[in-house]
């Protein structure tokens, strides 16, 4: 009787063992499939969001704030004024942006305000302030100016670019 | 009589594998089960954020009016719309979300919805839910003297158009493939939302009454209310199309976002005015433009739309006929 006993108990101990191991091994795949799908989640949504920001761009010199009427025209004249309205920092769901003077100016950057507006190189509306990486277009620049008692609009070269978060 | 005394004697080794094994069964049934409805909601989560990135698209820029291609799915689907006055990522401008499910091929039964993808730069006019297997997309510019922002609107559904006026059929025909024309309620298709123009009906689903009889009305139907069961909804210009696609509720609070986009362009013009004045260019708005902006920061409802709208037009007439034109204006 006792060695039955025995027996079984070694029996028990054994299932006990081979069920702890059972279990430990699901839990290692499940975690290791878990990490592998958050992984995959994290990519989907950064190229989710890459994808958001490249399509806004393109579309963003046509938006009213910074149109000046034209296809791909920017108004410089808005810009200036855009650059210190807060409202507009949470508004386009992109990392940064900035429109920059392309030709003629010099490649230094010198910042855009109602002092310099024709000597500046570039208009910073919402600060980059992670890692990014710049999506951009090519757009006209326009800013009304007179000659002569005329109003006319002086139109420059620039860019357009976004920023886009890079999830590590 | 001894094998009566012992009766069934099952080894305690069985009784603890039916446990454990029990308990084993359980726990990767349930684990499954929730496996399922996390990659579900991951799904219809994805599926959101892509009708979302969708929508940046198809805004028709410095086109009058834009109608995408239709998104066809392979089964019924939900999207699901809501609307916020304010957000803390944006809070002048508020928010929209947009939710996604599909009906499961077991049971025929509806899925949750996955996560909500918020949307703070658009305004969409949609139903609260959308269901079917096509989602229908429309896009026109609405203008207060300057353009505000574009309308979009969203439908799963087809729209007859009865008796409208020439101006919108001219907008609509070939243009929205949801929208039909038909010239009286009994030729529209049973199925289709029946929109009355001038005229009640008890086949229609709504109807659209203009009340614009100024003499600076291009139409009748410039300004007007469109009345969908119970609720009356004031519109002007192009938020037409907005009323009539949208839940009353979604339509108001795009309202009063259209109101801050409205003020706060009312401001960098005002300020665009002062910049190129002090060159020579000298504008005679800014002082329509100040009272604009306060007018329209403070909408409270559609009811306010009018007032808003003959403001806007009367500093439109004056910014047409500067020789310094603060803003290029509708016909650009």
């Amino acid at each position: 009787m006792r060695k039955i006993n025995k027996k079984s108990q070694l029996k028990i101990q054994e299932m006990s063992f081979m069920l702890l191991a059972l279990i430990l091994f699901f839990v290692i795949a499940g975690l290791f499939y878990i990490s592998l799908s958050a992984s995959g989640l994290k990519k989907q949504a950064s190229i989710l969001q890459q994808e958001q920001a490249i399509t806004l761009i393109s579309k963003l010199a046509n938006s009213p704030e910074l149109s000046c009427g034209k296809s791909l025209c920017i108004d410089v004249d808005k810009l200036l004024v855009l650059k210190d309205r807060k409202a507009y920092q949470g508004f386009w769901d992109i990392e940064g942006l900035r429109i920059m003077k392309v030709y003629p100016y010099p490649t230094q950057e010198i910042e855009c305000n109602a002092g310099n507006y024709d000597k500046c190189t570039v208009f910073t509306i919402k600060e980059l302030n992670q890692s990014y990486l710049e999506e951009g277009t090519f757009v006209s620049l326009c800013r009304k100016e007179t000659k002569d008692k005329i109003v006319y609009d002086k139109c420059e070269i620039g860019k357009i670019l976004g920023g886009i978060k890079i999830r590590q | 009589m001894k094998k009566q005394k012992t009766g069934f004697d099952m080894p305690f080794s069985w009784i603890f594998a039916i446990i454990a094994g029990s308990i084993i069964l359980f726990l990767a049934i349930f684990a499954t089960t929730q496996f399922i409805e996390v990659s579900k909601y991951r799904e219809y989560t994805e599926t959101a954020a892509q009708i979302r990135n969708y929508l940046n698209p198809i805004v028709p820029g410095l086109a009058s009016a834009f109608n995408p291609a239709p998104i066809r799915f392979n089964q019924e689907t939900r999207t699901i719309f809501d609307c916020y006055e304010t957000s803390r990522k944006s809070p002048l401008f508020g928010r929209q979300t947009i939710s996604f499910s599909e009906k499961s091929n077991i049971g025929n039964k509806w899925s949750d919805p996955g996560g909500n993808i918020s949307i703070y730069n658009k305004y969409l006019f949609a139903n609260k839910l959308e269901q079917g297997k096509t989602l229908y997309f429309g896009s026109v510019p609405f203008y207060l003297g300057f353009k505000v922002d574009d309308i979009i609107f969203i439908s799963s559904r087809q729209y007859c158009f009865v008796t409208p006026p020439s101006r919108i059929e001219d907008q609509v025909e070939g243009i929205f493939l949801n929208i039909n024309i038909s010239n009286s309620v009994q030729n529209c298709n049973s199925r289709d939302v029946k929109v009355c123009f001038g005229f009640d009906d008890s086949l229609c689903n709504m109807t659209v009454y203009g009340n614009c009889y100024d003499v600076g009305c291009e139409n009748q139907y410039e300004t007007g209310q469109v009345i969908k069961k119970l609720n009356t909804m004031n519109y002007a210009g192009n938020l037409l199309y907005g009323a009539i696609f949208a839940d009353p509720r979604i339509y108001e609070c795009n309202i009063k976002r259209l109101g801050q986009k409205t003020a706060e362009l009312s401001f960098i013009y005002k300020e665009k005015a002062e910049l190129v004045q002090q060159r020579g260019c000298s504008s005679v708005i800014k002082e329509d433009l100040n009272s604009l902006a306060l007018s329209s920061s403070t909408i409270q409802s559609s009811l306010d739309i009018d007032n808003l709208y003959f403001a806007a037009k009367q500093m439109d007439i004056k910014n047409k006929e500067a020789e310094c034109r603060i803003y290029p204006g509708e016909s650009y």
